[in-house]
């Protein structure tokens, strides 16, 4: 004890850098020491897991494997033509000298070549993954319906209009806005089968907190039973009824209604009225009686 | 205790700290705690109209201590209900980029104004005194041209470019100074670019301006058809409207036609991608398919309408030597006849009266099949869309926006979707309407309704008619025969004519015209930069206009001054003066009443003009124009709203009076002075708007009108021997009958070819506005869509080596942008076309397309131009 | 405006000195420090240069074992405050 921390720090050697950059570095260092200084419990404690937020590059292996894997070369970082993998620095949280981005600072452009894969030495990234729109670097989530703007009614659809998985990845869902009464929600709902997790809609995320978010997908995906099936998908997959369809249903009803089995059920026919019944109609008759 | 901004900060730079260092610090959790609640104490709100689209929805916007803090959808407006889309989420923020202008700015070399100087920063003074100089000189000049000429034929060498984003004051301000005071009508709006060939369809088809329809359309239509509207972007507060009814309303559908995917085919029914130009061959077959069918309304065909065939070969609105215009039989240009220099070539807004029975035969040719062919629309994708116009008993609304007004074609479009609706009298009735939407806030309310296009007076009245300008003299208290009865310059006409050196003085005010303009680098950027050429640009902030004027006047926006807009449904909405305006910005109304103060009538009025009234000699316009005892009429008094709260009106501190309640009850003196040849346009008094969420005119006994022209609903028709109850009368024409004008398919300017192979189509997005100078200084905007890049089909990005973020080149004829191939985006043209948004100031599509017009509407054509796609 | 919240670690026992070292340090302010030497400072300085030199100062002061920055605001001073 009593070792000054400006000792070990590399930042005092760095007259070349300019002002800021130093400034910057200074602060990552000092951090990261003020964080063994709590404890050096805590932070050895932390070290083995990803943070939440922390996606890998695409085709990352599963993260122990990947672990095992990845050698920290860099190689991929130096692939990325736009610049947003980073390397895990001490502080960050992030396994030292990985690679990692944080989605809501830059998500991945998805390039059609997936320039980071190939690069790799060891096969961390797996050079299997040759269509980036198999990645599944990990999973977004609309996580706040509360804050939201289009659980609000507003027109914002930013994650659907950026998203690269267009109309798969995340679609829209139209429903009646009961407060207003006479207008449209367009509510953006992600689906796991095509969201490959690049995180474009974190990041474009409007709000000052991002109320969709791109996680692990083991962090966000619910889990149905599984003994249980969902009886339209089963039906459409058999192209019928599993069980012997139902016979015609017949109704004691009044003049002037009618019942669907299946379908509306009852129906009140309406009124008589000038109007032909149908469009046919009146292109057939032509000019008569007009 | 009030904390200070510094203390606050502090007190979060401790209380992290502290959180982390496991301390606690007496007091700091309830010094942040006071501070939250006080930052939304106090919070003044009031009503304002949204500062983007013609959509027109209400926003509250929340002001303390002289800035908007907080801003939230009015949930008692009925457009919107309190509802905004993302831009409108972000309203606030475009009052505060970092860089607004605070100070004019002057081109200078050594202390003097120099057209390649430095920009340095002057006074107003100093900054109007040079403007004046090089204004007073080009009118001088003009005077000198027009000696001994008639009134009809004067022209002017100053010019004037306002905006569908003015106020509807502004407008009128501006209008009134430059065609009553320096008698030039080189007056034209950014609306030009965006609604105008919708103004002469109606002026044409009904005689009188605007839709007839309302957006309670929205809920009473069972069938929507977009003819060239992406609403889903571009009016997305209605889009979501139109969606509502589809979701809600049993057997509702929606028709999209557009020459590429977008949005709207999301939701879309019938989704049609047609070939550019072609719709003009579609809309002529579905009237063929009515009367083929024998569908159509015979009464209101026998009793509502007159059939108009239009002069055809009319060009294509470009320089009279493109090969295009000396082949054009009727673009009204010169006949460059030596024996008659006076003689024009045929006029292309001439109409033949015709029978129902030659109307039946002009469109025969348009079948089925013909149609499709023309198309490349399936057969009976289009027979469907015929048969819902064709079904009587189906309520059809009509939306059109650009795809159909930037058209070289545009004004017969218009009239050919008009046409179907008229066939059928599914006009003028709630669920019925073919509705032309407006862009942007004010089309309706300030560049249409005040008349600052280059024929326009107030009220839908036009310089080229002898009584309107003497109606508009009497209500301006004029010498008669002041106001020049030749139609000015329109804008396109007004880059040419700068780059010509025929206009030197040119003024832009709410717009950024050196971006939006086509034909940047033949046309816009020459024109300005002309040496003979003094160009003022009035804005908030620095844009490409900006950077390529000779005086930048800084400018207060949207609601640091009392305004009002009018939108799409012919909504007219009022705001109060919110906050100040930073630094030394003055709002534009300022601005145009200020500079009229440096003219002496003698400078601008030649003597005969002024024998007819002396009392004017030696007066300035200012004191001509505005304290004429009508503008300056109301007193200065304290604003205030029904709770007490006080606002500010600079203008009204500044002149002294009630510069905004004067000016718009001298124009509404348009509707109720005596001897008016046009009714229609009856507004209500200024005060009542600023308590109302809009009213639509014509406001008549201080009851709105929903839909024009069918009685009941519209107070100015009325039962009588022609007019049965319920019936409609387009009182807009004389004789109560509106035109179906027959306007047949001709080819576009430019098509692509061998080396030019693709169409290019421009537009918007929904997270920018226009050129950008607002929205892309919100940064949340910003990231969601930083650059404009180029919409392509995967196959033709494919055949040209380009994949999804390539950087490439669009070039044409004309001129060439880098940007990135997108494949996957939310436009998806079809193979052969590709799509460039306009909003993005670091890639100008402007200097792409072509400057070819609607040779009636003088509108451009955005939508359709050759280029070709490399890699950079 | 640049503001700093700065976690200091320093020997308990001998904290008294080290707070008189730290308010040497312009800008400086000592909101607080617990049992085990956790010091509460923030550091205010407008310009970026002069606040580098006054972090790196106080991470080499005499008596401290550690400077975190954990908190830190800039913004322009254009409007009055």
């Amino acid at each position: 004890m009593g070792t000054k921390v400006s000792d070990d720090n590399p930042a005092g050697g760095t007259s070349q850098a300019t002002r800021r950059q130093f400034l910057a570095e200074m602060a990552r260092t000092a951090c990261g020491i003020g964080l063994l200084g709590l404890g050096i419990g805590v932070y050895a404690q932390r070290a083995g897991a990803l943070p939440a937020q922390a996606l890998r590059p695409p085709g990352a292996l599963p993260e122990e494997e990947f672990l095992a894997a990845c050698t920290r070369c860099g190689l991929c970082i130096r692939g990325c033509p736009y610049d947003m993998l980073h390397l895990g620095r001490l502080g960050d949280g992030v396994p030292l000298g990985t690679p990692y981005f944080f989605a809501r600072q830059a998500g991945c452009e998805m390039c059609e070549d997936i320039p980071c894969v190939p690069v790799c030495p060891t096969g961390a990234l797996s050079h299997e993954l040759t269509d980036i729109n198999k990645a599944r670097m990990g999973l977004a989530v609309v996580s706040d319906q509360e804050t939201c703007i289009a659980f609000l009614g507003l027109r914002c659809e930013v994650c659907f209009n950026i998203c690269p998985i267009r109309g798969k990845a995340i679609t829209l869902e139209k429903e009646h806005n009961v407060r207003s009464g006479k207008h449209a929600r367009f509510l953006p709902v992600v689906h796991s089968e095509h969201c490959t997790g690049c995180g474009k809609c974190e990041e474009g995320c409007i709000l000052e907190e991002a109320a969709i978010r791109v996680l692990p997908k083991h962090l966000v995906q619910g889990k149905l039973a599984s003994h249980y099936r969902k009886g339209w998908e089963e039906k459409a997959k058999a192209g019928e009824s599993l069980v012997t369809p139902d016979l015609e249903h017949r109704y004691n009803l009044p003049e002037g209604v009618r019942y669907e089995h299946g379908g509306k059920g009852l129906i009140l026919e309406k009124a008589e009225t000038p109007a032909p019944s149908g469009p046919a109609d009146v292109l057939n008759r032509g000019l008569e009686g007009r | 205790m009030k904390q200070t901004r510094r203390d606050f900060i502090k007190t979060n730079a401790i209380a992290a700290t502290a959180a982390i260092a496991g301390v606690t610090i007496p007091g700091v959790k309830e010094a942040l705690a006071a501070e939250e609640k006080d930052e939304y104490m106090d919070v003044r709100w009031d009503k304002a109209a949204c500062r983007y689209c013609g959509t027109g929805c209400s926003v509250l916007m929340g002001v303390k201590d002289g800035k908007v803090v907080a801003s939230q959808g009015d949930p008692d407006a009925p457009v919107n209900r309190g509802l905004n889309c993302i831009k409108g989420y972000f309203l606030p923020k475009i009052l505060y980029g970092k860089d607004r202008l605070t100070k004019p700015l002057l081109r200078k070399t050594d202390g003097k104004f120099d057209k390649n100087g430095k920009f340095e920063e002057v006074s107003w003074d100093e900054a109007f005194n040079v403007m004046a100089e090089k204004w007073k000189a080009a009118i001088a000049k003009s005077m000198e041209e027009n000696k001994g000429k008639p009134v009809d034929k004067l022209t002017s060498r100053v010019g004037m470019f306002g905006s569908g984003q003015w106020t509807i004051w502004e407008g009128y301000a501006a209008s009134k100074f430059m065609k009553a005071g320096l008698r030039s009508n080189n007056l034209d709006p950014n609306a030009r670019h965006c609604m105008a060939s919708a103004v002469v369809a109606f002026m044409r088809g009904f005689g009188i301006d605007e839709p007839m329809g309302c957006y309670d359309d929205l809920e009473h239509a069972d069938v929507f058809v977009l003819w060239g509207a992406n609403m889903a972007e571009m009016h997305p507060i209605l889009w979501s409207r139109l969606t509502d009814t589809r979701l809600t309303k049993a057997g509702s559908e929606v028709h999209v036609l557009s020459t590429y995917e977008h949005r709207c085919f999301e939701l879309s029914d019938n989704s049609m991608v047609f070939k550019p130009q072609s719709d003009l061959a579609i809309a002529n077959f579905i009237a063929n398919y009515i009367i083929q069918n024998k569908a159509y309304n015979q009464d209101f065909v026998a009793n509502k309408v007159n059939f108009k065939r239009a002069v055809t070969n009319i060009g294509y609105g470009l320089r009279p030597k493109h090969p295009l215009e000396v082949a054009a039989a009727n673009n009204g240009y010169s006949a460059n006849d030596p024996a008659d220099p006076e003689k024009n070539k045929g006029d292309p807004n001439k109409m033949d009266p015709m029978t129902f029975e030659e109307y039946a035969a002009a469109v025969a040719e348009y079948t089925v099949e013909k149609a499709s062919e023309m198309s490349g629309v399936p057969q009976d994708q289009l027979l469907r869309l015929a048969k819902v116009y064709a079904d009587p008993s189906k309520k059809v609304s009509s939306f059109w926006t650009m795809g159909m007004n930037q058209h070289t074609r545009g004004v017969w479009q218009n009239g050919n979707v008009y046409n179907i609706h008229l066939l059928m009298g599914k006009i003028s009735e709630p669920g019925n309407s073919p509705f032309s939407l407006t862009g942007q806030p004010s089309a309706c309310g300030t560049a249409r309704e005040v008349g600052t296009f280059a024929h326009r007076l107030p009220a839908d009245h036009v310089v080229m008619n002898k009584d309107h300008r003497a109606y508009a003299e009497k209500i301006w208290k004029l010498p008669e025969g002041t106001i020049n009865g030749k139609v000015g310059f329109h804008a396109v006409l007004m880059h040419r004519m700068m780059k010509d050196g025929k206009l030197n003085c040119y003024w832009q005010q709410c717009n950024n015209n050196m971006q939006a303009a086509a034909n940047t680098n033949q046309e816009s950027f020459p024109g300005w930069r002309n040496p003979d050429v003094f160009v003022t640009v009035s804005d908030p902030y620095p844009t490409v206009s900006t950077i390529a004027a000779d005086l930048v006047l800084p400018t207060a926006m949207w609601i640091e001054k009392e305004g009002a807009y009018g939108n799409a449904e012919r909504r007219t909405q009022f705001w109060r003066q919110q906050v100040k305006a930073p630094g030394e910005s003055r709002s534009d109304m300022w601005q145009v009443m200020e500079f009229a103060k440096r003219f002496k009538t003698e400078e601008v009025w030649p003597e005969e003009q002024l024998a007819k009234m002396p009392e004017y000699k030696g007066k300035t316009l200012y004191e001509v124009l505005y304290e004429n005892g009508q503008v300056n009429k109301f007193p200065k008094q304290q604003v205030t709203d029904d709770r007490g709260n006080n606002y500010g009106n600079d203008e009204m501190d500044h002149f002294g009076y009630y510069v905004q309640k004067g000016l718009f009850e001298e124009y509404r003196m348009f509707n109720t002075a005596e001897g008016m040849p046009k009714k229609g346009h009856e507004m209500a008094e200024f005060d009542t708007y600023h308590k109302v969420r809009g009213l639509r005119w014509p406001v008549i006994d201080g009851k709105e009108t929903l839909w024009r022209f069918r009685e009941g609903y519209d107070p100015h028709v009325k039962v009588s021997d022609t007019v049965a109850k319920g019936a409609v009368n387009f009182y807009g024409q004389k004789d109560g009958k509106a035109n179906i004008i027959f306007g047949p398919y001709e080819p576009p300017a430019e098509a692509p070819d061998a080396e030019f192979d693709l169409w290019l189509c421009t537009g918007r997005v929904l997270e920018h506005w226009h050129s950008g100078s607002m929205t892309r200084r919100v940064p949340e905007l910003h990231r969601a869509m930083p650059d404009a890049v180029v919409y392509m089909n995967p196959k033709d990005a494919k055949k040209r080596n380009l994949r999804d973020g390539s950087e490439v080149k669009v070039i044409s004829r004309r001129g060439e942008i880098i940007t990135r191939v997108d494949t996957r985006g939310r436009n998806r043209p079809p193979e052969g076309l590709v799509f460039v948004p306009w909003f993005d100031e670091s890639r100008l599509i402007n200097k792409v397309t072509l400057d070819q017009t609607d040779p009636l509407s003088k509108e451009t054509d955005y939508k359709k131009c050759a280029v070709k796609v490399v890699k950079a | 405006m640049n503001i700093c919240g700065i976690l200091v670690h320093a020997h308990p026992e001998g904290f008294g000195a080290v707070r008189e070292r730290l308010l040497a340090i312009s800008g400086v302010e000592v909101h607080g420090v617990s049992e085990e030497g956790r010091a509460v400072v923030t550091l205010e300085e407008d310009d970026e240069d002069r606040m580098a030199e006054s972090m790196m100062a106080i991470q080499t002061l005499e008596g401290v074992l550690s400077a975190s920055l954990i908190y830190h605001h800039r913004e322009d001073d254009n409007e009055a405050i």
